[in-house]
């Protein structure tokens, strides 16, 4: 060690780290008239500073802050802790103070040769801005190596040896000196800056200068716009017994069960009639586990405020179905509900006046090895176009029309390499039609000419729903496996409106609210029932009492927000109030 | 009473206060009057040993708050920097 050796440690005035930060009534900045210190990982620069000088006595180790005139104590503490000199750039108002402009006023102070330095060494952050830029900018407006976060320090003659802490582990970097070292936590421990020592400093230099004196502009470039706290804990809350939880988690909680049943086999469709009278009549489907051919189709009449809210109606035998849809528009007068199956038939029930599911009309849709996955009626807003497309297994799909007292499959074509799981009308522009396939891939269609549109390859694996908003004209909603909702307008498809990430599981359906343009329900699988607020992207209720995969949800038209979701393997359908506080 | 150690009984006296300024539960409720009262305990003590022992306990205690203080600041840091799941 025969070279006197010149350290700079960069120190900063911060509100001290154990003080509430609140922030202020204007919400433009925090409230500064409280404690303040030197930053902490300053004050571990500055010991490994004194720590070196201590073993080399041919070292200088000099304190520089920039700051207000009130910098100056911090300065005295360094100086307490064992720093030689001191260096104080006097600035205005130091809550403008950026990074970029103090690395600049280091490099412009250090930049003459009676005042050359061989070593920075800086905290890695500040606690009040956690910028962690000043060391990196100012390595990088000199060229100098830099070797941040160390956390064990070594100096022989000219190379720098130091344990770097990144997210992997340690690091170690050799680097010869003149370099930029920033400290970490574990670095050293600081010495107190006790009273005899803040005593003494008194005595050591001080020198005052201003930017305008080493011809730095300090503006800022960033401009901060508002200033927030962060959301607020809610407290969790104890209970005194079992009855007690039951009904806090009913009346407050909203989102347990109200009725549930169990219908003994695989359940996986769910839908609310939507034509509004007095009975709110629910229609359920399951399938038979042992052969996936058969399946039992339930008609349910729902009354939330009767505590046996569900009431079996009926029961109808018949092949394995796999998604059924009630007409919006009354076809012929009549109620009718729209059932695909495993043998790809469409099977058409209409509700009678005495509430019972009677057998309409039956169309063979496609050859019987070939499963029918999803429908779609075209009459959700316009009432008189009375189609059904269906999307089957083999990646086509069919429009079935309705011709004097029969249904005719009236255009079939091939639109997918892999399962269509779903097919979906424009409400508002019936000729266009929309399907998705589990190759990820959702497609339009002109449904007069088969001809397709679009092919859209946004989501990363199957696309399993879309619905047209019944309430926005050009608004589309898609789901998939991958967990993302998109939102489109149908006049551009290139880029999703927006995108709604839901916590897992997948998605099987997405529902529209009947009456609420804004809420969307997601059967989700895995992760369970959602309700999601479409302009807030918020999940603003969620359902996760089921056990098993939620594959149908729907909305009740009668009592409003209430919703009816059931699931696979546990073969439980449960009704539940989605009604949101917010 | 005049002895060439009243001045390190009035230093250890003023860095004790110095030192309390930080104390977490409070410096004019808790830590001041505490101090004084221990002060005031060993007022009459006369014989020199009696008076440098006094001292070192004093210079103990220093050392204890010193501690404390870095390692309440250590944790806190820790905690607030390092993601802990």
């Amino acid at each position: 060690m025969s070279n006197p050796l010149r350290i700079y440690v960069p120190v900063k005035r911060v509100i001290d780290y154990a003080v509430k930060v609140r922030v202020n009534p204007a919400k433009t900045d925090v409230d500064r008239s409280v404690k303040h210190s030197m930053n902490p990982f300053d004050e571990i620069a500055i010991e490994e500073a004194v720590r070196m000088k201590e073993k080399d006595k041919k070292i200088e180790v000099v304190a520089i802050s920039c700051g207000t005139t009130k910098s100056q104590e911090t300065l005295r503490t360094a100086l307490a802790m064992g720093a030689d000199r001191a260096v104080h750039v006097e600035v205005k108002d130091d809550s403008t103070l950026q990074p970029l402009a103090v690395a600049k006023l280091l490099q412009a102070y250090t930049a003459t040769q009676e005042n050359k330095p061989d070593l920075f060494i800086l905290g890695k952050q500040a606690i009040d801005d956690d910028a962690s830029q000043t060391g990196q900018m100012l390595a990088g407006l000199l060229n100098w190596p830099q070797t941040t976060f160390a956390s064990k320090v070594e100096l022989e003659g000219q190379t720098l040896k130091v344990t770097r802490e990144i997210d992997g582990g340690l690091e170690t970097v050799q680097a010869k000196l003149p370099a930029v070292i920033t400290t970490d936590l574990r670095l050293n421990e600081p010495r107190y800056a006790s009273l005899p020592n803040i005593m003494k400093a008194k005595k050591k230099p001080l020198v005052k200068l201003t930017p305008e004196d080493l011809g730095i502009d300090i503006s800022p470039r960033i401009l901060t716009l508002k200033v927030e706290e962060p959301a607020k804990r809610v407290g969790g809350r104890k209970v005194d017994s079992v009855d007690d939880l039951i009904d806090k988690l009913k009346n407050e909680a909203k989102t347990l069960s109200h009725t549930s049943f169990d219908t003994g086999y695989s359940a996986d469709c769910t839908e609310f009639c939507p034509l509004v009278d007095s009975t709110d009549y629910l229609a359920y489907e399951t399938k038979n586990d042992a052969q996936v051919r058969k399946g039992k189709l339930y008609l349910f009449t729902v009354d939330p405020k009767n505590k046996n809210g569900l009431q079996q109606q009926q029961v109808i035998e018949g092949p394995a179905i796999l998604d059924m849809k009630w007409s919006h528009a009354l076809v012929e007068n009549r109620k009718v509900l729209g059932v695909v199956d495993s043998i790809g038939g469409l099977q058409l029930h209409h509700l009678t006046d005495a509430g019972e599911l009677e057998s309409l009309a039956h169309c063979q849709v496609s050859e019987p090895d070939v499963l029918c996955l999803s429908l779609d009626w075209a009459s959700r807003v316009n009432k008189d176009d009375h189609r059904i497309a269906i999307s089957h297994s083999n990646g086509e799909l069919s429009i079935v029309v309705p011709s004097e007292s029969e249904w005719k499959v009236a255009d079939q074509w091939h639109a997918h390499d892999l399962e269509a799981w779903i097919t979906a009308f424009n409400y508002w522009d019936t000729r266009t039609l929309y399907s998705g396939a589990d190759d990820g891939l959702f497609k339009g269609w002109d449904s007069r000419s088969q001809t397709p549109q679009f092919t859209n390859k946004r989501h990363s694996m199957g696309v399993t729903t879309m619905q047209s908003s019944p309430f926005q004209e050009h608004t589309l909603v898609t789901g998939s496996y991958d967990e993302n909702i998109y939102f489109w307008d149908t006049r551009s498809m290139r880029m999703p409106l927006k995108t709604v990430q839901t916590p897992g599981g997948g998605i099987w359906r997405l529902k529209w609210h009947p009456t609420e343009a804004n809420l969307l329900l997601s059967a989700s699988m895995h992760a369970g029932a959602f309700v999601i607020n479409t302009n807030t992207h918020e999940i603003v209720n969620s359902f996760l009492d089921h056990t098993s995969m939620v594959y149908g949800a729907d909305w009740s038209y009668v009592h409003k927000d209430w919703v009816a979701s059931c699931s696979f393997y546990d073969h439980t359908m449960h009704l539940w109030d989605a009604s949101t506080t917010a | 009473m005049s002895s060439p150690l009243r001045p390190k009984v009035i230093d250890l006296y003023k860095q004790l206060v110095y030192l309390g300024r930080e104390y977490p539960a409070g410096y004019e409720d808790f830590f001041r009057p505490r101090l004084k009262a221990a002060f005031m305990k060993k007022k009459d003590l006369r014989d020199e040993e009696d008076i440098k022992k006094a001292l070192l306990h004093g210079d103990y205690i220093i050392k204890e708050l010193e501690a404390m203080y870095y390692l309440r600041k250590y944790r806190t840091l820790r905690k607030r920097y390092t993601n802990e799941a």
